[in-house]
């Protein structure tokens, strides 16, 4: 040995090389992060919808990657936070997927089993104090019926017919709330996705304009291409500044 | 050449081409040669009574116990190698206070005695994960557990194989067969505790070779009023014998 | 995800920087968190505290400084606050126990700083046809406890033939608290129903499992504006000389939605709706009420 040991968490300043003797720490921030992804329940089905940029604190690091993981030919996620944690948590879904198609007996885990099956690993590694660092949504369609639920690194876990994470928990949820009923179909929720992800490239700085959506219907999964959003910069606060005009002494 | 019988008798874990466990069966045959107890239960409660071998004028009567306490509202009297029933015993006690503990109540006569039972059938494993060490054989010894909970006063006879059966009144023992004639010639559904208890007496003095005393009885009673299990003192063990 | 590298992002007194390295204390043998060992110092009566693992102190320091603080009133989750209530904590639980029935409710916003990320996550578990739980707190926890709780639910039942009564299973959660007494679940629990001879009770628990039996109690961010109404109105405290009497189911009700609705009013984090359980021998009904959105 030659005195250095990699820690059990191997990523950031905390978490790096511990010279021996040295406190051994995890994982305490994300490095390279995606931002929101919204989610929607619809008559026939789910849309889930997120940009394509991994940033690396305020860098634009990654500007073309999918942030979506095909679980099963019936369920989909759709993951913000860490990247790299997002990879790892794709390898252990992949995993236990192909666990249950060795065993050849015919079962395969419903979008509600990979959602509680995320929620209980994601609880297990912040127990650990060694979190996943991520936003999931678990979209799917089982048994005639769209299923729509989210877990955090905290192991938090529940459903929603509208779900948003990261930045769009602020601008975006209200949007989808607004947007939803309950006979909203898939077509219609496609357009609505596609204005509240232009809402949020106009206002969050770590996300870009090229977008990528996911619908889970009886048809199964189908994972959209990266579409360049249509922005308008026109808009007069835009040029302006919010506040031109504005008289008030606030 | 060899019997069949010798075949199959020497390891728990194997059973004879008739279908049988050998090793558990003479276990049962070893309470056949135990001192004789028996059990009665009325919707008053339940008499446990058994009689206890004074081998010798030297010993002392009060150091063999027959009948013991789990917990304070459940007994057990025992027929056989009596050693082993304090591994059983010890258990029962430690179960009942674990459900005390985990769930602020006493354990119900039935769970009790299951869990006995439990125990009981682990002859052939392993030892555990838990620290529970492995059993060469079963045990040698039946038990007749008394006791009451919210569904009443309860009667329970447990063997060697890990069976536990319920009854209004059971004899084990060298001299269970006529006692438990006689128990079901003279049981009946109305009966009171103070008939069962003279009953229980009756019974055993009619199988015991030697003159019912204070020194070589042992009876305890459990009480749906009182909810408590108590062995007799000998002040009770003489009234009962001089009503007898 | 927000707030990349907040990684010292404080709202206590205490949880200074964390990945912060330091020499090794005596006795402490993994402990990179170097300012929290600091910290519990600075609380008194926690010195007694010698856990050989950096989590303890984190824990205990976390604990102890939620405590301080106000557990619920501060800032979003920053990455010092991982252990703790994190996305979504679970606002307002009450139980009121009345001569033979008992009303556990609750209500459904899910809320994370100033943003509600559901306005429909139940809280409320149903043990068994005369017991009901309610956890306040930590979601993630939450979920788990209940979970759990099932199971030793069923287990139970299996093994005894019967269901759980009241006070067996308000001791056994009492337990299944303690069993995580230096890594707690982040839930504040009330627990209501009707024991076996028919009274109606509540139950109180703190993180740890201390409780009390009680006849009403009040759990989470709208403790302190609903607890005082319900002593004054069920336990009759403060009015002097007025002849106590026994409400009724109804009148229970009424009362719980009034708390609801003023604790909706006043309280940020508490709204959306209200699922109210009402067990009586008859067994468990289950009533919604709307609260207002905003």
């Amino acid at each position: 040995m030659s005195g250095l040991r990699l820690t059990e968490g191997s990523r950031g300043p905390g978490a790096s090389v511990a010279v021996e003797g040295a406190p051994l720490t995890r994982t305490q921030v994300p490095y390279v992060t995606g931002s929101s992804v919204l989610g929607m329940k619809c008559a026939d089905g789910v849309v889930i919808a997120c940009d394509t940029m991994a940033s690396y604190g305020s860098l634009a690091r990654f500007k073309r990657l999918t942030r979506m993981h095909v679980a099963s030919p019936n369920c989909i996620l759709g993951v913000g936070g860490d990247y790299s944690d997002f990879q790892q948590l794709q390898t252990m879904v992949d995993a236990e997927m192909t666990a249950q198609y060795v065993a050849n007996d015919g079962l395969s885990l419903s979008p509600k089993a990979i959602h509680a099956f995320l929620a209980r690993h994601m609880y297990h590694r912040r127990c650990k104090v060694d979190p996943l660092w991520n936003s999931v949504l678990v979209a799917g369609f089982h048994k005639g019926e769209g299923t729509l639920s989210l877990v955090d690194l905290y192991g938090t876990a529940y459903s929603s017919d509208v779900l948003a994470t990261g930045f769009a928990l602020h601008l975006g949820l209200p949007l989808l709330r607004n947007a939803h009923r309950p006979d909203i179909t898939v077509a219609e929720a496609k357009v609505v996705m596609n204005d509240v992800l232009k809402v949020l490239f106009y206002r969050d700085a770590r996300t870009n304009d090229v977008v990528q959506l996911a619908t889970v219907t009886a048809a199964g999964v189908e994972v959209g291409d990266m579409v360049k959003l249509d922005t308008e910069w026109n808009h007069k606060a835009f040029v302006q500044g919010a506040r031109a005009g504005d008289e008030s002494s606030w | 050449m060899f019997l069949t019988r010798s075949e199959y008798d020497r390891g728990v874990n194997t059973f004879s081409p008739e279908g049988r466990l050998f090793q558990v069966e003479y276990a049962i045959e070893a309470i056949k040669l135990g001192s004789t107890a028996v059990g009665i239960c009325t919707s008053e409660g339940v008499i446990l009574a058994v009689e206890k071998r004074l081998t010798s004028p030297l010993l002392t009567p009060s150091s063999i116990e027959k009948v013991l306490e789990i917990d304070t509202h459940i007994g057990a009297a025992m027929s056989g190698l009596t050693a082993d029933a304090r591994t059983l015993i010890d258990h029962g006690r430690i179960v009942t206070q674990e459900h005390r503990f985990t769930y602020d109540e006493p354990l119900s006569v039935e769970s009790t005695t299951q869990s006995l039972c439990d125990l009981a059938l682990r002859f052939g494993e392993d030892g555990r994960d838990d620290g529970a060490d492995a059993m060469a054989r079963p045990f040698g010894v039946a038990l007749l557990i008394a006791g009451v909970d919210e569904s009443g006063p309860a009667l329970y006879h447990t063997d060697p194989s890990g069976t536990y059966v319920k009854w209004m009144a059971k004899a084990i023992g060298a001299g269970s067969e006529g006692a438990q004639t006689a128990l079901q010639e003279a049981w009946s559904a109305g009966m009171t505790l103070a008939e069962a208890e003279g009953l229980a007496l009756k019974t055993l003095k009619a199988v015991m070779e030697e003159k019912v005393s204070g020194e070589n009885v042992e009876v305890a009673a459990v009480t749906a009023e009182s909810g408590k299990f108590k062995v007799y003192g000998k002040e009770q063990l003489m009234e009962c014998i001089g009503r007898l | 995800m927000l707030s990349e590298g907040t990684l010292g992002a404080v709202w206590g007194p205490s949880l200074a920087v964390l990945p912060t390295r330091v020499p090794r204390e005596p006795g402490c043998t993994a402990s990179g968190l170097g300012p929290i060992s600091t910290s519990t110092s600075i609380l008194t009566g926690l010195c007694f505290v010698r856990a050989p693992r950096a989590r303890f102190w984190f824990i205990v320091s976390c604990v102890y400084v939620v405590g301080l603080t106000g557990a619920f009133g501060r800032p979003p989750v920053s990455g010092s606050s991982l252990l703790l209530c994190g996305s979504g904590s679970c606002r307002t639980v009450l139980a009121v126990a009345g001569k033979d029935f008992c009303v556990v409710a609750s209500d459904t916003r899910l809320g994370l700083g100033y943003s509600i990320p559901s306005r429909k996550v139940s809280r409320i578990l149903k043990m068994t046809d005369k017991v009901v739980l309610a956890s306040s707190g930590m979601q993630a926890d939450m979920m788990t406890l209940h979970k759990t709780l099932r199971m030793r639910l069923v287990k139970y039942q299996q093994n005894h033939q019967k269901d759980m009564s009241l006070t067996a299973a308000s001791q056994m959660l009492s337990n299944m608290l303690y069993t995580r007494r230096f890594f707690p679940y982040y839930t504040f629990n009330v627990l209501g129903g009707i024991d076996e001879k028919g009274e109606g009770w509540a139950y109180g628990y703190d993180a740890i499992g201390s409780h009390e039996k009680v006849s009403a109690v009040c759990s989470g961010t709208g403790q302190t504006l609903i607890q005082p109404v319900l002593d004054n109105q069920i336990e009759f405290k403060q009015q002097w000389g007025a002849p106590k009497v026994d409400l009724s189911l109804e009148a229970t009700v009424e009362l719980i939605r009034d708390a609801f609705t003023s604790a909706g009013e006043r309280d940020i984090y508490t709204g959306d709706y209200v699922e109210i359980c009402k067990i009586t021998k008859d067994g468990v009904e289950v009533e919604e009420f709307q609260l207002k959105f905003d």
